[in-house]
């Protein structure tokens, strides 16, 4: 049985093997045939690959893009369990709706408590217990 | 639909739940941030819904079939029992504590009541999803109660080196639980052990899953070798939080790996006692021997709780009814001597704010009733006769000796229970022989008057008068074996 169940798997390390020659042989072959040329700063410019850079990569930024993501992950994960239960209504019927009204009120108490708590607020002063500190 | 059988099964954790959310909303409605008056008020609500609920349970009985979502018998309701009660203690001992709480304090009893809800799910589990599930709840609640003194770098390195380690036993138990249905096809407790009942010869993919899935549990049990995170987390953690961390999340382990050691594996329990038998074995070393030059009190008690885990893990490998409710005591007496003995802590450690042994120098003349209370609880933890530790570590020993495979570790254990009679004595000595470091009047509230003698007159009487107990526990245990 595991034999059979590779054996379908062949094609993708052969073209695996291809990719990995591919870049090989090419990378290789220049090395071997290209003329050496001095370097110089615009052969070292990255041409046609995106933007010159203008800083360092890592940059300090506000917490809050943090939390603010996080929440937007958070209640958008949860959103997703309205869809199927929107297309499957009249078939799971009451129970389900009762369900996701228990769902959708757990979900309000956590979007008040994000509320009042203050993650949602920008330009604040801090507060003691709250989350902008 | 079987949402009664959900509830039937789930009812304590529903109410939890809801408990929970009530706080949440409580803490929102009065507190506003304010650090000081209604969040107090926010904790008395929180403990009187789990005194509540504690009656509840003991007025519970146990269902008499077994539904597909979870299972509701006495060795559950046993623990959710045990879990609730332990969550009630973690907010009386939070009292003394919750003026360092600088962050705001509101959300601290309602995450305490979801990490109870989690541990009581996991009393009923009945198959690997809800133990996930269920498991995970109580791990990423502790994450934040672990690192809820925000402001103090100690505690956030608690939080993050929990954190991490949390996720290696998730990965692990994750991938077990993989492999667990990818060989048998089911994700049942009952199904898991039908399979191996069916065959002699049990797939290397099955143990192998197995396997990994008692490590999972083995990191929440703190059992040498995946304790290196316990002493770390219990110094950085509030103490509270230190002692919940300590019964709740060690009992939470144990539930488990009854359950699966126990009632999954109980067709080919030999070939794991010696696997079980060996991580007692290193836990009561690495425990007991770690213990020995610890100079911070959470730390101590850290690696004595490796040292107990070593313990609870002789018991598993036995896997006869006795040893099983030699657990179950064991457990009882751990909590008691556990709570007094973190109590003690918090209210010595107050200024400055850290848990240096040299704080309980001389405690018998600052305090005489704190220094009885640790006294007790010491040799309590040490198995000393008088008290509960003693008839716990008596009733596992005496169903280690009806096996003679495990006769090594056994006396493996008595040479340890001396070990660590040194180190608990060393505690004693400080109390009474050492003049004080701290001068300071200490300050001793009623509330925490009242769980030190709850405690201490618990392990006397258990050590004494243990019958009733022990027969609890007996009933408690026959379940697994029904």
């Amino acid at each position: 049985m595991p034999e059979n169940a590779l054996n379908d798997y062949l094609p993708v390390l052969m073209l695996l093997l291809f990719c990995v020659s591919f870049a090989g042989i090419n990378l290789l072959a220049s090395w071997a045939l290209g003329k050496r040329a001095p370097t110089n700063p615009d052969k070292d410019s990255a041409f046609e690959c995106g933007m010159q850079p203008l800083d360092q990569g890592r940059q300090r930024f506000s917490v809050r893009f943090y939390v603010v993501a996080m929440l937007f992950i958070l209640f958008d994960v949860e959103v997703v369990f309205l869809y199927p239960w929107a297309i499957k209504y009249k078939a799971l019927g009451m129970f389900a709706l009762v369900e996701m009204l228990v769902f959708l009120g757990v979900l309000f108490i956590g979007w008040l408590y994000v509320v009042k708590k203050g993650a949602l607020d920008w330009n604040t002063q801090p507060k003691p217990g709250r989350l902008n500190k | 639909m079987d949402t009664s059988q959900i509830l039937n099964v789930f009812g304590i954790e529903m109410w939890l739940g809801v408990l929970a959310l009530v706080l949440i909303v409580a803490d929102l409605i009065t507190g506003r941030g304010r650090l000081t008056g209604p969040a107090d008020m926010v904790r008395l609500v929180a403990m009187g819904g789990l005194a509540v609920l504690l009656a509840y349970a003991f007025m519970l009985s146990p269902a008499e079939q077994a539904s597909s979502w979870g299972t509701l018998d006495t060795f559950a309701l046993f623990f959710k029992r045990f879990f609730i009660a332990t969550a009630l203690f973690t907010l009386l001992l939070s009292a003394p504590y919750e003026a360092r709480f600088t962050g705001g304090r509101g959300e601290f009893p309602a995450l305490v009541v979801f990490t109870t809800m989690g541990m009581c799910m996991l009393a009923s589990v009945s198959d690997f999803v809800t133990l996930f599930v269920a498991l995970e709840l109580v791990t990423v609640t502790l994450f934040l109660l672990a690192a809820y003194r925000s402001g103090l770098p100690r505690s956030i390195e608690a939080g993050i080196k929990f954190v991490i380690i949390g996720a290696v036993a998730a990965a692990f138990l994750v991938y077990g639980i993989a492999f667990v249905y990818g060989t048998t096809g089911s994700l049942d407790f009952e199904g898991v052990r039908a399979a191996l009942a069916a065959t002699d010869e049990v797939p290397k993919g099955l143990t192998f899953g197995l396997l990994l899935v008692v490590v999972g549990l083995a990191f929440k049990l703190g059992a040498v070798p995946f304790h290196i995170w316990v002493p770390d987390v219990y110094q950085g953690a509030p103490t509270p939080v230190t002692a919940f961390l300590s019964v709740g999340s060690k009992a939470a382990g144990v539930v488990l790996l009854m359950r699966l050691v126990f009632t999954v594996l109980g067709p080919v329990a030999g070939q794991w006692a010696t696997l079980l038998a060996g991580l007692a074995a290193l836990s009561l070393l690495m425990g007991n021997l770690g213990a020995i030059p610890q100079k911070d009190m959470k730390r101590f008690l850290g690696y004595s709780g490796i040292a107990h885990a070593g313990f609870l893990l002789i018991a598993m490998a036995v896997q006869s009814e006795a040893s099983a409710s030699a657990v179950l005591f064991y457990m009882v007496a751990y909590l008691f001597a556990n709570i007094a003995a973190f109590l003690v802590v918090i209210v010595v450690s107050r200024t400055p704010d850290n848990a240096h042994m040299d704080r309980i120098n001389g405690l018998a003349e600052r305090s005489p009733f704190l220094a009885l209370a640790l006294t007790v609880s010491m040799l309590s933890l040490a198995g000393v006769p008088p008290f509960a530790g003693f008839v716990g570590k008596f009733l596992i020993l005496r169903a280690a000796v009806a096996d003679p495979a495990l006769l090594p570790v056994v006396i493996l254990s008595l040479v340890m229970i001396v070990v660590s009679l040194y180190y608990y004595l060393c505690i004693l000595k400080r109390m009474y022989f050492r003049e004080p470091v701290d001068t300071g009047v200490l300050e001793i509230t009623g509330s925490t008057r009242l769980i030190l003698l709850v405690c201490v007159v618990a392990s006397v009487v258990l050590g004494i008068y243990f019958n009733p107990l022990v027969v609890a526990a007996e009933k408690g245990a026959a379940a697994l074996f029904g």
